[in-house]
């Protein structure tokens, strides 16, 4: 009995032995197995790490360099390095990485590389590779880059055209042999004018040649630079062109032949609205004819007089003096003061519209256009404002958290006097924009400042932050930045919006998207959109993203001043009009693939003309429509909108999805 | 006694080992996994440095060409250049310094030598506006700069980097990747194996693609895109480059 308890503990000790020896085993097999899997597939990662980083040096050195760039020994792999990228091929394997740089070479493909050389030519401001030891040596057969970082002159760079390794050490503007490896489109630091031939096209002008008086007349920059366009400036053009200048009087013409070359400018010439070309002694009988090039070698050209409208005469064509502004009702010069063109009686409309200012007076449109006094008794303005039908709400989502903070769901809250038709801002919104319902579009889809910015700090506790009709529609057509997510408190942007100091104030008021809705809402009501045609949109829910924008109906039948471009074709569709956004299109062609409820200054949608009986209504329109890119998606989430605290519980009415 | 004892011993013993090397295998683990992270992090300073380089050295970004011998000094800026940067890549990385694995937005700070110090004078800014959200890898440093003005003037800067390594920047790159190899014909078709962790949505009105269900992030991409929405999980993705658009299925 004694003996067989001994033989126990003996059993039980070798077996302990046995399963701890087995768990060791197991233990330093599974690291490294891992290890041995993780480390081939990196070694390989690395190697295209450091060739990225590599190049990327390269391309980061102001001047010419070469970088001797080793591949570990041992390792069997293929290389592709194209457009910013590098593929190490290695077994039946590859890994991809990517670098910042441009190389303005490429493709190459190495097998089985031993070392690669890379380098940098400053001139032509390309990366060059090669698998072999950077090395410059002009006496052999092969062209090498890297004799550019080492000052020489690698001849066979220069006799063989099809290298691509411009050396500027062998090539001067003085050569009388035409290397095409330094003629391009693009600069290689040298002009080669050996490679221009007179009277004769190759589809290159190059810019090396840019103001290099060389005694021909390049026929491509002449060409591509003509009647206004500017650009590579070929002096001998059209001066050096043979056959082509006649003289008469002591003038030199160049015969008409449709071309104006206006590569050459003179940058302090008569007008900013005027182009005008250096004194080359050649008259350019096209460009006397245009109004708008002045060539000084001309005699009595009309384009060169200095003209300019003097204060209180019509500008109709020729700019007004310094300090005047040209108002677009009358075209009257007028000294430029704050609400210049104001007080004529004539209503004056957005940038670009017939009677709005010109283009590129944005500014002054965004400080002085809007002139009250003048649009007060226009026939095109107020016409339907009769103000809200009395339900001024608007929903915003406030944030569920966990004890730890974490967010766990979204809790609707209504909030009140916010939708505010025929405010006075609203009003003036509309007057900047002809009562036109295609100009109000025009803004909302355009970038800041015409569009409405978004300030991304309102989604910090946007309950207690929602601003009104009124104030966010005044401060959007006030913000003038553009950066178009802004962000008023620098801690707290959502990391979409950007935080600018300078700009901090300005952002203060343009609110978010729940903002964005209701602000536009309230215009289209003020503008005469029916109450049954347009609604705020809301959507959101766990796993959805929240927003708010507008839907509007398309009726064929509504007056003109009501029918968006977007609409033509789509009679009785819904169109998404998202200000936050800065977009307008179909409903269902927009990603929106989750609508809540619908609702206006009438209420929700579901307690007018949704409402199927006292107790509950459809929560949106039966014809409205998601995204039709995923509407198994759309059907599914709509019990996420929390139909009982939206519907439900404020306002005691069941919304019903359709 | 003694046979009772082992009895009781010897089990524990054996429980204790396996505990060992359970906590040994959680110990290397972990060291390794940290290791990793320093190694990702020092990935991305590298990359946020060869950025920064890049924009202030190359030609093709934001480096100052003197007029006469059009050479380039080391980490000196053209003004001019500044101003177009700021307009035109206001939302987006500029092509000279994209990275597709990465987004970045840069701001450029004039300094000021004032009474009370250094300070502040004017700023630039361009790249990305939003990001990937959550709790990505970033880096954010900066390098000093030359804003040359003139042959004359030139004042100091400081040009700093955000630079964000996120799901979103990831697989917006490889779609911006895809649109610019289509442009160049050199490649109409791809696929791409993805484990997303917060849902991809598309939004054709402003041609961005957005990351995250509750609060969303957007990038702006380069070609238009027909693309059905992704959940989280795994995905494998087909690219079809198809006249200007990309067609992901």
């Amino acid at each position: 009995m004694k003996g067989s308890v001994v033989l126990s503990e003996n059993l039980l000790a070798i077996v302990g032995i046995l399963i701890s020896f087995v768990l060791i085993v197991l233990v330093v097999q599974l690291v490294f197995s891992q290890q041995t899997t993780a480390m081939y597939e990196s070694i390989y990662q690395s190697v295209a790490r450091d060739i990225s980083t590599a190049i990327d040096r390269a391309v980061a050195s102001a001047g010419s360099i070469a970088i001797q760039q080793d591949m570990p020994k041992g390792l069997k792999l293929n290389l592709l390095i194209d457009y910013k990228t590098i593929i190490v091929q290695y077994d039946t394997y590859s890994v991809t990485n990517y670098f910042s740089g441009l190389i303005h070479s490429g493709p190459y493909k190495f097998l089985d590389p031993k070392t690669l050389c890379i380098v940098k030519t400053n001139n032509d401001n390309r990366v060059t590779i090669t698998d072999k030891i950077c090395s410059c040596k002009t006496n052999d057969d092969i062209c090498d880059p890297e004799c550019v970082v080492e000052n020489k002159c690698d001849s066979k760079c220069a006799s063989d055209n099809k290298t691509g390794v411009c050396n500027p050490f062998c090539a001067n503007k003085y050569s009388t042999q035409c290397d095409k490896n330094c003629y391009a489109n693009e600069k290689t630091g040298i002009c080669q004018v050996a490679c221009i031939k007179e009277n004769e096209e190759d589809g290159i002008c190059s810019p090396d040649c840019n103001n290099v008086k060389k005694g021909v007349c390049d026929l491509d920059c002449y060409n591509k630079y003509s009647n206004g366009i500017t650009g590579v400036c070929d002096p001998d053009c059209p001066s050096m062109m043979k056959g082509k200048i006649l003289e008469q009087n002591s003038v030199k013409y160049k015969t008409a032949d449709g071309v104006c070359y206006t590569g050459c400018v003179n940058k302090t010439g008569i007008s900013k609205s005027k182009t005008t070309l250096p004194k080359d002694g050649i008259c350019d009988l096209d460009c006397d004819k245009t109004k708008n090039i002045c060539d000084p070698d001309c005699p009595n050209s009309p384009a060169c007089s200095d003209i300019c409208i003097e204060e209180g005469k019509k500008s109709e064509g020729d700019p007004c003096c310094e300090g005047l502004v040209k108002c677009p009702s009358d075209n009257i010069c007028k000294k430029r003061t704050t609400l210049t063109c104001c007080g004529n009686g004539i209503c004056e409309w957005r940038p670009g519209t017939t009677n709005g200012w010109e283009s590129g007076n944005k500014i002054q449109w965004e400080t002085f256009y809007t002139c009250p006094q003048d649009c007060s008794d226009d026939p095109h303005t107020k016409t339907s404002c009769a103000g809200g039908l009395g339900f001024n709400k608007g929903v915003c989502y406030n944030d569920i958290l966990d004890a730890s903070g974490q967010w766990i769901g979204d809790e609707p809250v209504w909030v009140s006097n916010l939708i505010q038709v025929c405010n006075p801002e609203a009003e003036s919104f509309l007057d900047r924009r002809n009562w036109d319902i295609k100009e109000v579009i025009k803004s909302i889809s355009s970038p800041v400042p015409e569009g409405w910015a978004w300030d991304g700090s309102r989604y910090r506790d946007a309950c207690n932050r929602m601003v009104n009709a009124q104030t966010n529609t005044g401060v959007n057509e006030k913000y003038s930045s553009d950066i178009a997510m802004c962000c008023s408190e620098g801690g707290f942007c959502d990391g979409r919006a950007t935080y600018d100091p300078t700009i901090a104030a300005d952002c203060n008021g343009v609110g978010f998207c729940a903002d964005h809705a209701i602000g536009l809402l309230s215009i289209l009501r003020t503008l005469g959109v029916p109450a049954d045609h347009v609604y705020i949109v809301f959507s959101g829910g766990p796993g959805t993203p929240r927003h708010a924008w507008v839907a509007m109906k398309c009726n064929s039948t509504l007056p003109v001043n009501l029918q968006p471009d977007e609409c033509q074709g789509n009679d009785g569709k819904w169109l998404s009009l998202d200000a936050t956004g800065h977009f307008v299109k179909l409903l269902d062609d927009s990603s929106y693939n989750i609508l809540c409820i619908f609702w206006n200054d009438q209420g929700l949608y579901a307690q007018n003309k949704g409402k199927i009986d006292a107790t509950k209504g459809y929560a949106y329109p039966q014809d409205v429509k998601c995204s039709t890119t995923d509407m198994s998606n759309c059907a599914g989430r709509h019990s996420d909108c929390g139909y009982d605290k939206l519907c439900k519980k404020p306002f005691n009415v069941e919304c019903v999805v359709p | 006694m003694k046979g009772q004892l082992s009895f009781i011993i010897k089990p524990i013993t054996l429980v204790m080992v396996v505990a060992l090397l359970l906590l040994l295998y959680q110990s290397i683990s972990t060291s390794i996994g940290r290791q990793k992270k320093i190694g990702e992090t020092l990935d991305l300073t590298a990359s946020a440095t060869n950025i920064l380089l890049i924009l202030a050295n190359s030609r093709d970004c934001l480096a100052y060409e003197a007029p006469l011998s059009k050479s380039l000094y080391a980490n000196a800026i053209d003004v001019n250049r500044l101003d177009e940067f700021s307009k035109s890549y206001s939302g987006i990385e500029p092509e000279c310094a994209r990275s597709f694995d990465f987004g970045w937005r840069i701001t450029i700070t004039e300094l000021r030598n004032t009474a009370k110090g250094i300070v502040g004078d004017k700023n630039w800014t361009f790249g990305a506006r939003q990001f990937s959200p959550g709790n990505v890898p970033s880096v954010d440093f900066g390098m000093p700069v030359a804003i040359v003005y003139s042959e004359k003037i030139v004042k100091p800067g400081i040009m700093s980097i955000h630079l964000v390594d996120g799901e979103l920047e990831k697989i917006a790159g490889v779609f911006d990747w895809d649109c610019a190899m289509g442009r160049m014909n050199k490649l109409t078709k791809s696929s791409l194996g993805i484990d997303i962790k917060s849902p991809i949505t598309y939004d054709s009105g402003t041609n961005s693609l957005c990351s995250g269900s509750k609060i969303k992030s957007c990038r702006i991409l380069d070609c238009e895109m027909a693309f059905k929405n992704l959940d989280q999980g795994k995905h494998v993705l087909t690219i079809n480059y198809v006249n200007g658009k990309l067609v992901i299925k």
